[in-house]
């Protein structure tokens, strides 16, 4: 038995082309005095010739309606929120909060979530692979809302926005009192994230400035950016 | 029947190596249309190309992460139809696509692929008794109960036409045991054959 593994271990190789001139010219050599290892070699061709042929498969219902439904949100969401930081005050540790009452909790780990999801589902998309997120988001630029821009998005005056990306800088720079100075940190990183998302977006319109795919993200991206916005300026505001 | 995808080639390399004009791909033009945000070429694409992805993501993911891939392959390739050139087959590009996103997602479909069988040992013990009339199961149901790694090198080298070189690089492994995992693989399907 032990000799017939010895050759048969070598069938699939042969089969394959992928053995050298001599142990093909062994195998072979043994392949013909030997009826049972030609029979294995029969059905391990036949297991590939059957493996060749196999076709499609038709889905057992249409997916198309779930999928069309998709295209327009945030593809990554489900995954994506797995990578953010969990808020501290939900870590199981010790409460670290100050001040304020478990809605507040509440409406920070919302905030947190919603708005790095979007961020990370924007820029897998612009990206490519969309797979792994970077790995520096946390030293990413708080980038520039106050900058300049050809196209905001439609509807949005890129002053306002700038101003207000402003005061949630600054408010986030106080040392806000009612947050748990790690829930801050956790806002700081995720103001970057979707601010820098939503820079590669314009950049990537200026870039391509026909590309519907695109300018849809940024427009999405900037209204995502906006809520964020309004949401932790006015968590921040009630403690300033 | 839908068309199917491009058969790929048994040599990934000299599948990068294509280069198709959208005119010679059948496809290429609404992956262009596609690729400027229009949902009603992407239906197309993806009516053109389902069964086939479908198939791929069943065989190497089992039925019960096959519809869960088979979308997230599909939003994958609807955020990444901008980066598409033509340079090969909107067909080859998306199975490539397809490939990378189920076997990134190898861990998550171990466990559910789990919640249908028991491990490994389930296959051996269908082989076992397979001589037995009314136990033989299809060419694919079988293909299924192989053991995870043995079934993913097999349905890359030998339905995909990948290379053990290929292969290797994708799943961290050596050429060696690309090898002896394909051999196995089809050691265990032998017994198999009607």
């Amino acid at each position: 038995m032990a000799r017939h593994d010895f050759w048969t271990d070598r069938l699939s190789d042969h089969l394959d082309g992928e053995l050298p001139d001599e142990e093909r010219r062994a195998v072979e050599e043994h392949l013909a005095g030997c009826t049972d290892c030609r029979q294995v070699a029969h059905e391990l061709a036949e297991v590939k010739r059957r493996a060749r042929a196999l076709g499609g498969v038709t889905p057992p219902r249409d997916l198309w309606p779930d999928i069309r439904a998709r295209l327009d949100g945030d593809t990554d969401v489900v995954d994506l929120t797995l990578r953010l930081d969990p808020p501290p005050s939900f870590r199981g540790d010790a409460p670290r909060r100050r001040r304020g009452g478990v809605w507040r909790a509440a409406a920070t780990v919302a905030l947190m979530a919603g708005t790095g999801a979007a961020g990370w589902g924007l820029r897998a998309g612009l990206e490519g692979d969309g797979a792994p997120a970077p790995e520096s988001v946390a030293t990413a630029p708080v980038s520039d809302g106050t900058s300049p821009a050809t196209f905001v998005a439609e509807g949005v005056d890129a002053a306002v926005l700038a101003r207000e990306v402003s005061e949630l800088e600054r408010l986030l720079s106080t040392d806000p009192a009612g947050l748990d100075p790690e829930t801050v940190q956790v806002l700081k990183k995720n103001l970057s994230i979707i601010q820098t998302a939503v820079a590669e977006s314009r950049a990537a319109l200026e870039r391509d400035p026909d590309n519907a795919y695109v300018r849809r993200h940024l427009e999405g991206a900037v209204a995502r950016q906006r809520a964020f916005l309004r949401q932790a300026t006015s968590l921040l505001a009630a403690d300033d | 029947m839908n068309p199917k995808l491009a058969s790929p080639t048994p040599n990934l390399q000299s599948v990068s190596a294509l280069r198709v004009t959208s005119s010679t791909d059948p496809l290429g033009p609404d992956a262009a249309l596609a690729g400027r945000g229009d949902p009603e070429a992407f239906e197309r694409l993806y009516r053109a190309t389902c069964d086939r992805v479908f198939a791929l993501a069943r065989r190497m993911a089992g039925p019960g992460a096959a519809e869960d891939l088979t979308q997230e392959v599909y939003l994958r390739a609807w955020s990444k139809l901008h980066t598409f050139r033509g340079d090969a087959r909107f067909s080859t590009w998306l199975h490539r696509l397809a490939v990378n996103h189920i076997l990134g997602r190898r861990e998550t479909m171990r466990r559910r692929e789990d919640r249908y069988r028991t491990g490994e040992g389930v296959f051996e013990g269908m082989a076992a008794r397979i001589g037995r009339p009314g136990l033989r199961m299809d060419f694919e149901r079988a293909l299924e109960h192989l053991p995870p790694r043995a079934k993913t090198v097999f349905v890359l080298y030998d339905v995909e036409g990948y290379a053990h070189d290929e292969i290797a690089h994708r799943l961290g492994i050596t050429v060696g045991t690309s090898k002896s995992q394909l051999h196995r693989a089809r050691m265990l399907l032998r017994t198999h054959l009607d």
